[in-house]
C-alpha cells in the first residue's frame, strides 16, 4: 500500500514540473493552430485595407480602398470607400451588398459565389480562430522566418477549388499584414491591411 | 342460442371479413373534387376542375416566418432564416422549387436558356448594339469589377458585356411581384420573411404531401434555434393534409363514441351479444355490395360516395332490429320474419325506387351514390330475409310495460294533428322567405379546415403580392405558337389598363417564351457580325479591356442571329418550366394561355375589355363564379332527380299497398316531416349544400320505413307494441349516431347529423301521430 502511494507522489511531482519543462525550452515552435488561436479577434476588430486586382480581362490593374471588419461570431464587413462606396455583409450563408446607401441592399446566397463563399468563409474562420474549420475547409501550410510568417490555404471544397487556387495570409507576430487570393482563372486579389481606422 | 347458430354466425363474420379484405384491397377511393363535377363539363369548368385538383397550383405551399411576439426580432435575422430554410428545403430534393426573394446565382442548367438570351424578354432592339450603348455597358461593367460582386460574376464578362443576363433577371422577377429594392421578400411592414415553394409530389398524394408538410416544420425548427420566429403555412397542400387530418381524428372518436353508445343501447334492450353481432351482418355485407357494384359500373369509387353510401344504407341497421323486436321465442326468428319481411321488402324497394333515379345522374357523384344505395340496400335485405334466420337463435325479451303507456288520448292526437296541419303554411312560408339565402354557394364553406387558416392563406397571399387567383383570362388556340402571338398582342393592350390604374400588372407566358414571330423581329434587330466587331472596337476605345475580349460575345450575338429558336423545351432543359407550366398547358387538342392579373382594382372593367374583343378563343374566367354556378347546376340536377325518385317511388309505393289511402297514410309523414326539418334547420340560419340535401334522402328513406311499420300494425294489431319497440329503438339510435355527429368541427358532417337527428325526430313523432294512429288498436 505504502509503495503506491509512493508512486502515485512520484507521478504527481513529474506532472507538475511538466508546463515548466516547456518554458524552460523557449519560445516554442510556431504551429498552425498557435498561430490562428493567436490572431483570434475575440472582441472584433475593425482594419482599413487596400487592395489591387489583377485581372486577366484587363490590361491594367484595379485599386480599392476601405475597411475591413470582423464582429464575432461571424460577420465579415467589407466596406469600399473608394473609387465608389459599397459595404458587403457576409453573414451566415447570406451575403448582403449595398451599392448605394440610400438603398436597401440586395442580398445573395454565399454558395452561389464560390469565390465570395471561399474568401469570406477563410477569413471569418482566421479571424474567429477557428483552426478546425480551416483545417477541414483548406489544406494549411505554415512558413515562418523569424517573426514573419506565410499561411497557405489550399481549398478542399470542390466548389470552391474550381473557383480559388490558393489563398496566402502574410503576416508578423499578432497581426496580419497581406490577404493574396490567386484564383483558378490566374486572376489575383492581393488585400494590404494598413492598419486601425 | 344454439351450437349450430353459433357457428353459422362464426362463419358468416368469416365471410364478412373475406368480403371486406378483398374491398380493400381492390378499391382506393379518390379524394379529389371529381365527385362535384359533371361528365359533360363546359371548357371551362373543366379547366377549373384540372386547376383546382392536378394544377401545379394544388401544390404549392406559402410559409411565412414572422416574430413571436410580433417586432421583436430584425428583419435581418428574418432574412437570414428564411435564407437558411429555404437553402435547407432546396436541398432535401422534396420540391419543385423554392423561391424566397434571393437572388440566385446563375446555375449551370440556365445555361440552355442564357445561350439564347437575346431572344428573350425585354426586347433587344438594334439600338442597343450601337457603339454609344455598348459603352455605356462596359463603363458600368469596369465599374462592377470593383465591387464584390461583380468581381465575382466577371466569368460573364467576355460573353455578357452589356449585363443582358441581369435584365432579364431583373425582368423576370417583377413578374413575381417580389422586385422591391433589394430583392428580398418582406412584408411591405418589415415584419415577416416569405418562401413561396412547390412540392414535387403530386397533389392526390395526400400521405406524401403530409410527409412535405411534415418535413417543413422540422426544417424550421432545426434552423430557427434560439430565435423567437414562428413560422404559417398556408396553401392548397396545407389545406389538403389539414382536412384529412382533422376529418381522419374526427371520425375516428366519433365512430368510438357512437358505436359505443348503440352497442349499449342494443345491449340493454335485447340482452345477447350474439344478437347484437347478428345486427352488424346485414350492414357489413351491404357495405360491401355498394363499392363492388360502384367499382364495376364505373371503375372507381369516390371517398365521398363511400362516407355518404354507408350512411345511407346506415338504416339497413334497422333491418335486423324490428326482426329481432319481433321474435318471440328462441325459434321465432322465422315466423318473425314471415311478420315483417313484407314490409321491409317494400320499405327498401321504395327507397331503392327512389335511388334508381338518381343513379340517371350526369354527375358522376351521385349516380355513384345511387348505385351504392341500391346495391347496398338489395343486399342488406337479402341477408336479412335469408341469413339472419341461420344464424338467430335469440327471442328478444317482452316489451316492457312501459312501451303500452306511451299513448296519448284519441283527443290529443287529434289537437296535436291539427296543430301540424296548421303548421305546414307558415313552414312553407319560412322556407320561401328565405330565398335564395336558403343554398350555400360557396364551397370553402364546406372545408373542413377552420377560418382562421383560410383567412391565414388570404393575409399571407395578399403579403406576398401573388397574383390574384380569383380572376384569369383564358386563351385557347390549336398551337403553342398562336397562344404566345395572342398573349402579346392581347398583353399590349392590357398595357392601357395598367396605365389606367386599374390593373397593377398581369403574368402570362410570353412573358418568359416570346413567340417565335417576335423572336424573329429581335433576330432581324441583331447586328452582323461586322458591324457588331466594328461598335465593340469603337466602345472599348480608351477603356482598359484586353483587346479582343470581347469576342465571345460578338459570337454568342451572330449565334442568336442565326441559331436555333427558343421553345418551351428549353425551359424544361433549364429546369425552369415551373415558370410556365401554370401559365401554359394542353388542354384536349388545344394549348391553353392563362393570363393571370396581379393587384387587379377592377374587375368589371377586366371582363369589359374581353367581352369588347369579340374573340372565341379569349375568354374571362372568375372562378368563384364558376365554383357557384358549378353549385347550383349540382343543386338543380340532384333536386330534379329527387322529385323524379319521390314520384318513382310513391308509384312503388301504390304497387305494394294498392291502396291510394294507405299511401297517402304512409306518405303524409315523410313529406311533412322533410318540410319540417327543413324548416327547423332554416330557423337555425342553415345554409343547405348538396350534402343536406343528400341527408334528406336518409330522412324520408328513415321516415318512409317508420310509417310503413306503423302502417302494418292496423292489419297486425296484435304486433303494435313490438312494433312500436323497434321503432323508437330504431329512431333513438339514429338520432344518437346522428347526434354525435353534429358535435363534429368538420361542416359536411355537422350538417349531415344535424339535418338527419332534426329529420329522425319529426320522422318518429309524425309517423306516430298520422300513420300509427289511423290503426285500428288505438280507437
Amino acid at each position: 500500500m505504502f509503495r503506491i502511494r509512493r508512486r502515485s507522489l512520484v507521478i504527481a511531482l513529474c506532472l507538475s514540473v511538466l508546463p515548466l519543462l516547456d518554458a524552460w525550452a523557449g519560445e516554442p515552435s510556431l504551429t498552425v493552430a498557435r498561430l490562428v488561436a493567436r490572431l483570434a479577434q475575440s472582441g472584433g476588430s475593425s482594419v482599413r485595407f487596400s487592395e489591387e486586382r489583377r485581372l486577366q480581362h484587363l490590361t491594367a490593374p484595379l485599386f480599392a480602398e476601405g475597411t475591413l471588419t470582423f464582429e464575432p461570431p461571424g460577420t465579415l464587413e467589407r466596406l469600399v470607400l473608394q473609387p465608389k462606396w459599397e459595404k458587403m455583409v457576409a453573414e451566415g450563408g447570406l451575403l448582403t451588398i449595398q451599392t448605394n446607401k440610400r438603398d436597401l441592399p440586395a442580398r445573395f446566397l454565399l454558395s452561389d459565389y464560390p469565390t465570395l463563399d471561399a474568401m469570406t468563409t477563410t477569413l471569418r474562420s482566421l479571424f474567429a480562430g477557428d483552426v478546425h474549420v480551416l483545417q477541414r475547409l483548406h489544406e494549411v501550410m505554415l512558413a515562418c522566418e523569424g517573426d514573419a510568417w506565410l499561411l497557405t490555404l489550399i481549398p478542399r471544397v470542390a466548389a470552391w477549388s474550381e473557383a480559388i487556387r490558393e489563398v496566402q495570409v502574410a503576416g508578423s507576430g499578432r497581426s496580419v499584414r497581406s490577404i493574396t487570393v490567386t484564383e483558378a482563372g490566374g486572376d489575383i486579389l492581393v488585400i494590404t491591411i494598413l492598419g486601425k481606422p | 342460442m344454439k351450437r349450430g347458430h353459433l357457428v353459422r354466425l362464426a362463419l358468416s363474420f368469416g365471410l364478412l371479413a373475406a368480403a371486406v379484405i378483398l374491398v380493400t384491397l381492390w378499391m382506393k377511393p379518390k379524394t379529389d373534387l371529381s365527385f362535384v363535377f359533371s361528365r359533360n363539363p363546359s371548357l371551362d369548368l373543366e379547366l377549373l376542375a384540372e386547376r383546382l385538383q392536378q394544377g401545379p397550383s394544388a401544390t404549392l405551399l406559402l410559409l411565412a416566418l414572422s416574430a413571436l411576439p410580433p417586432e421583436t426580432v430584425s428583419p435581418e435575422v428574418l432574412v437570414r432564416l428564411s435564407n437558411r430554410l429555404a437553402g435547407a428545403l432546396d436541398k432535401s430534393g422534396r420540391f419543385r422549387f423554392v423561391v424566397n426573394g434571393t437572388i440566385r446565382g446563375p446555375g449551370p442548367e440556365v445555361a440552355v436558356l442564357f445561350d439564347k438570351r437575346y431572344l428573350l424578354n425585354p426586347p433587344v432592339t438594334a439600338a442597343d448594339f450601337s457603339a454609344a450603348a455598348l459603352r455605356t455597358g462596359f463603363e458600368r461593367r469596369l465599374a462592377e469589377l470593383h465591387t464584390a460582386l461583380g468581381a465575382a460574376t466577371k466569368r460573364l464578362l467576355p460573353q455578357d458585356p452589356t449585363g443582358r443576363l441581369q435584365e432579364i433577371l431583373a425582368f423576370w422577377q417583377g413578374a413575381h411581384g417580389s422586385a422591391r429594392p433589394g430583392g428580398a421578400w418582406l412584408s411591405a411592414d418589415q415584419t415577416a420573411a416569405f418562401i413561396m415553394v412547390r412540392s414535387a409530389m403530386p397533389a392526390y398524394d395526400l400521405a406524401a404531401q403530409q410527409e412535405v408538410v411534415d418535413f417543413i416544420g422540422q426544417a424550421f425548427a432545426e434552423i430557427k434555434e434560439e430565435a423567437a420566429v414562428q413560422m404559417e403555412m398556408a396553401g392548397p397542400v396545407v389545406f389538403a393534409t389539414q382536412s384529412s387530418r382533422i376529418i381522419q381524428s374526427e371520425m375516428r372518436w366519433l365512430t368510438l363514441l357512437s358505436a359505443l353508445l348503440v352497442i349499449g343501447l342494443l345491449l340493454a334492450v335485447f340482452r345477447s351479444l350474439p344478437m347484437l353481432l347478428a345486427f352488424l351482418l346485414p350492414l357489413g355485407f351491404g357495405l360491401c355490395a355498394g363499392v363492388f357494384a360502384v367499382l364495376a359500373l364505373f371503375g372507381e369509387i369516390h371517398g365521398i360516395t363511400l362516407a355518404f353510401g354507408g350512411i345511407l344504407i346506415g338504416v339497413s341497421v334497422d333491418y335486423p332490429l324490428h326482426l329481432a323486436s319481433h321474435t318471440v321465442s328462441n325459434d321465432g326468428t322465422r315466423a318473425a320474419l314471415g311478420l315483417i319481411w313484407p314490409t321491409l321488402r317494400l320499405g327498401m324497394l321504395t327507397t331503392v325506387a327512389a335511388f334508381l333515379a338518381i343513379a340517371q345522374s350526369s354527375f358522376p357523384g351521385l349516380a355513384q351514390l345511387g348505385v351504392f344505395a341500391i346495391s347496398g340496400l338489395i343486399t342488406a335485405a337479402l341477408v336479412t330475409r335469408w341469413l339472419l334466420p341461420l344464424v338467430l337463435h335469440a327471442a328478444a325479451p317482452p316489451p316492457s310495460v312501459l312501451w303500452s303507456r306511451l299513448r296519448p288520448s284519441p283527443r290529443q292526437i287529434r289537437f296535436l294533428r291539427l296543430a301540424i296541419l296548421a303548421l305546414v303554411l307558415p313552414a312553407v312560408a319560412t322556407i320561401g322567405f328565405r330565398g335564395a339565402a336558403l343554398w350555400e354557394t360557396d364551397l370553402r364553406n364546406l372545408s373542413p379546415v377552420p377560418a382562421e387558416a383560410r383567412a391565414m392563406d388570404r393575409r399571407l397571399r395578399n403579403q406576398m403580392g401573388a397574383a390574384d387567383v380569383r380572376y384569369l383570362l383564358v386563351i385557347r388556340e390549336p398551337s403553342i405558337e398562336k397562344v404566345l402571338q395572342h398573349s402579346e398582342t392581347l398583353g399590349e393592350d392590357l398595357q392601357k389598363l395598367v396605365a389606367d390604374d386599374r390593373l397593377g400588372g398581369f403574368d402570362m407566358a410570353a412573358r418568359y417564351l416570346p413567340s417565335l414571330k417576335s423572336q424573329k423581329g429581335r433576330r432581324d434587330a441583331l447586328p452582323s457580325r461586322v458591324e457588331l466587331a466594328k461598335a465593340v472596337a469603337e466602345a472599348a476605345k480608351g477603356l482598359p479591356f484586353k483587346p479582343g475580349l470581347f469576342e465571345p460575345f460578338i459570337e454568342d450575338v451572330s449565334r442568336s442571329k442565326l441559331g436555333p429558336p427558343l421553345l418551351l423545351e428549353d425551359f424544361r432543359k433549364a429546369g425552369l418550366e415551373w415558370l410556365l407550366e401554370v401559365l401554359l398547358f394542353q388542354q384536349g387538342d388545344n394549348w391553353v394561355g392563362l393570363i393571370a392579373p396581379q393587384a387587379l382594382r377592377d374587375p368589371q372593367a377586366l371582363a369589359n375589355f374581353v367581352t369588347a374583343r369579340n374573340d372565341t378563343s379569349l375568354s374571362f374566367l372568375d372562378l368563384q363564379q364558376g365554383v357557384e354556378a358549378l353549385v347550383a347546376d349540382y343543386r338543380q340536377e340532384a333536386l330534379f332527380w329527387l322529385a323524379i325518385g319521390t314520384l318513382v317511388a310513391a308509384a312503388t309505393l301504390f304497387l305494394g299497398l294498392r291502396s291510394p289511402t294507405r299511401v297517402f297514410r304512409v306518405m303524409t309523414p315523410v313529406a311533412l316531416s322533410v318540410l319540417f326539418t327543413v324548416t327547423t334547420l332554416s330557423l337555425t340560419g342553415t345554409a343547405f349544400s348538396i350534402f343536406h340535401l343528400l341527408a334528406l334522402l336518409l330522412v324520408a328513406g328513415v321516415g318512409l320505413d317508420y310509417a310503413l311499420f306503423f302502417e302494418r300494425c292496423a292489419t297486425h294489431p296484435p304486433d303494435w307494441l313490438r312494433t312500436l319497440r323497434a321503432v323508437v329503438l330504431s329512431a333513438i339510435t339514429t338520432v344518437t349516431v346522428f347526434s354525435i355527429l353534429a358535435f363534429s368541427s368538420i361542416p359536411v358532417l355537422y350538417g349531415l347529423g344535424q339535418t338527419v337527428a332534426v329529420g329522425t325526430l319529426w320522422s318518429l313523432v309524425l309517423a306516430y301521430l298520422f300513420t300509427a294512429q289511423g290503426n285500428p288498436s288505438h280507437s
